[in-house]
């Protein structure tokens, strides 16, 4: 069940907002998406 | 867990954990207990309107505690951060005079808000429900951006810093690194209730606009399941929900607008092998059948409730701990806590499946009575030995 928002990009989302060119999702693509991890943690954090 | 850098002692204690969620019969009853870190900030004398404030000083409270209480974790856990919520202008969580943070009731969401919240739960969060509740994201322009920069930075640095410490207490002082909340995460319909409707409006909800509630429920389902399952979860490193709205519930309306997303969080987690550490806040005597049907293994941390019923309609399928009353480490004899620890091992512990536990949170010093507290964890290492 994945979250599905305006706000919220998954890592294929993350890629392709950023511009990041192929060969180099390993190095951008994943310190990106843990950007988006953690404010979600964050939201959540708010919330709680 | 074996990682190389955890003490032996840590690992041994780890294993009790571990052979109770995989359903074997532990060496001995695991303690697993939920303390605030205002507990240790006041147990080594440190002021919580100052002390509070630093990361370095409450771990410092947290390794003291932790090594003159006999518990199997490490003691405190650190769920609110002062200088975050001033950062924030928060309206959720004041300092008390005394320097307690303290939870006052909110509303983040209004009845109009329904329909946006059901489209998209995050978006709706951040364009009107958090800026309803922290006061600080409505400065405006770069002011805004500022306050939330300060605020996420604080939290991750906070939170790093707090996950690396605790690690290292726990090694030093062979402690299990598990804890009461891996993570933490409410079910959908204690998610609407809480920071969004209040507690209070949600009872009116669920009679004027109950298909609003339904679908607000489902909307959020996938949003509280991500806050459930994190990239470290598994079926040690458990994850926290604290259960509220049932027991205020009719029956009729616990089925409809409580349970179907309740049961779809927490099956979701276990599909994901991710453990739920339940707290089963007030009396859920009335729901039991209800709750034993949740994926095996689920662990229950009671309030209330008789202890050999909870056994027999949820013992042999999940994990149940908790009961144990903190009011009794105040105002008890060391006896009298002793004897009250020694009929809840008798009645959960045989065959496995226990976890020793009280049953609320330990906030402040002032809550129990520290020797007591340490009789009792002594006791229970000694008594809580599986032959």
């Amino acid at each position: 069940m994945e979250v599905k928002s305006e706000y919220y990009t998954n890592l294929v989302n993350t890629l392709e907002k950023y511009d990041i060119p192929e060969e180099a999702v390993l190095f951008a693509g994943e310190s990106l998406q843990t950007l988006e991890e953690m404010l979600f943690g964050f939201t959540i954090y708010l919330i709680s | 867990m074996k990682e190389s850098f955890l003490s032996e002692q840590t690992v041994e204690i780890n294993s009790l954990f571990e052979d109770v969620f995989d359903g074997k019969t532990p060496k001995r009853v695991p303690i697993l207990t939920n303390i605030d870190n205002a507990f240790c900030l006041e147990y080594v004398g440190f002021d919580l309107k100052k002390e509070q404030y630093s990361i370095e000083k409450t771990l410092q409270a947290i390794e003291k505690t932790t090594c003159d209480f006999n518990g199997d974790t490490v003691l405190g856990i650190t769920l609110r951060l002062p200088q975050l919520y001033s950062i924030l202008k928060a309206r959720n969580f004041k300092m008390g005079a005394d320097g307690f943070l303290q939870h006052p009731e909110v509303r983040g969401m209004e009845v109009e808000d329904y329909d946006a919240l059901i489209a998209d739960p995050y978006k709706a969060l951040w364009d009107t429900i958090l800026p309803r509740i922290y006061e600080g994201l409505n400065e405006p322009s770069f002011l805004g951006s500022k306050t939330l920069a300060f605020a996420f930075f604080t939290f991750i640095s906070s939170m790093g810093q707090l996950e690396n410490g605790y690690t290292e207490i726990a090694s030093k002082y062979g402690r299990s690194t598990y804890t009461m909340a891996s993570a933490a995460s409410a079910e959908p319909l204690d998610m609407l209730s809480d920071q969004l409707r209040s507690f209070s409006e949600i009872s009116k909800d669920i009679r004027r606009y109950p298909d609003k509630v339904v679908a607000a429920c489902e909307a959020l389902l996938p949003i509280c399941l991500k806050a459930g399952i994190t990239p470290k979860s598994n079926r040690y490193n458990r994850t926290f929900v604290p259960l509220h709205m049932a027991p205020y519930m009719r029956e009729k309306d616990f089925l409809k607008f409580y349970l179907p997303t309740f049961s779809a969080y927490i099956q979701g987690m276990a599909d994901a092998g991710v453990g739920a550490n339940l707290f089963v806040e007030q009396d859920w005597m009335r729901y039991l059948d209800y709750l034993n049907e949740l994926p095996k293994g689920t662990l229950m941390v009671f309030e209330y409730g008789d202890a050999k019923t909870i056994k027999e309609k949820v013992g042999d399928r999940h994990v149940v701990s908790g009961l144990y009353p903190i009011g009794l480490l105040k105002s008890g004899s060391e006896e009298q806590c002793i004897d009250k620890a020694k009929e809840l091992v008798d009645i959960f512990a045989p065959g496995g499946g226990y976890i020793f536990s009280f049953d609320k949170a330990i906030l402040r010093l002032n809550d129990v009575n520290a020797d007591n507290l340490k009789a009792v964890f002594n006791f229970v290492h000694e008594y809580g030995q599986y032959k």
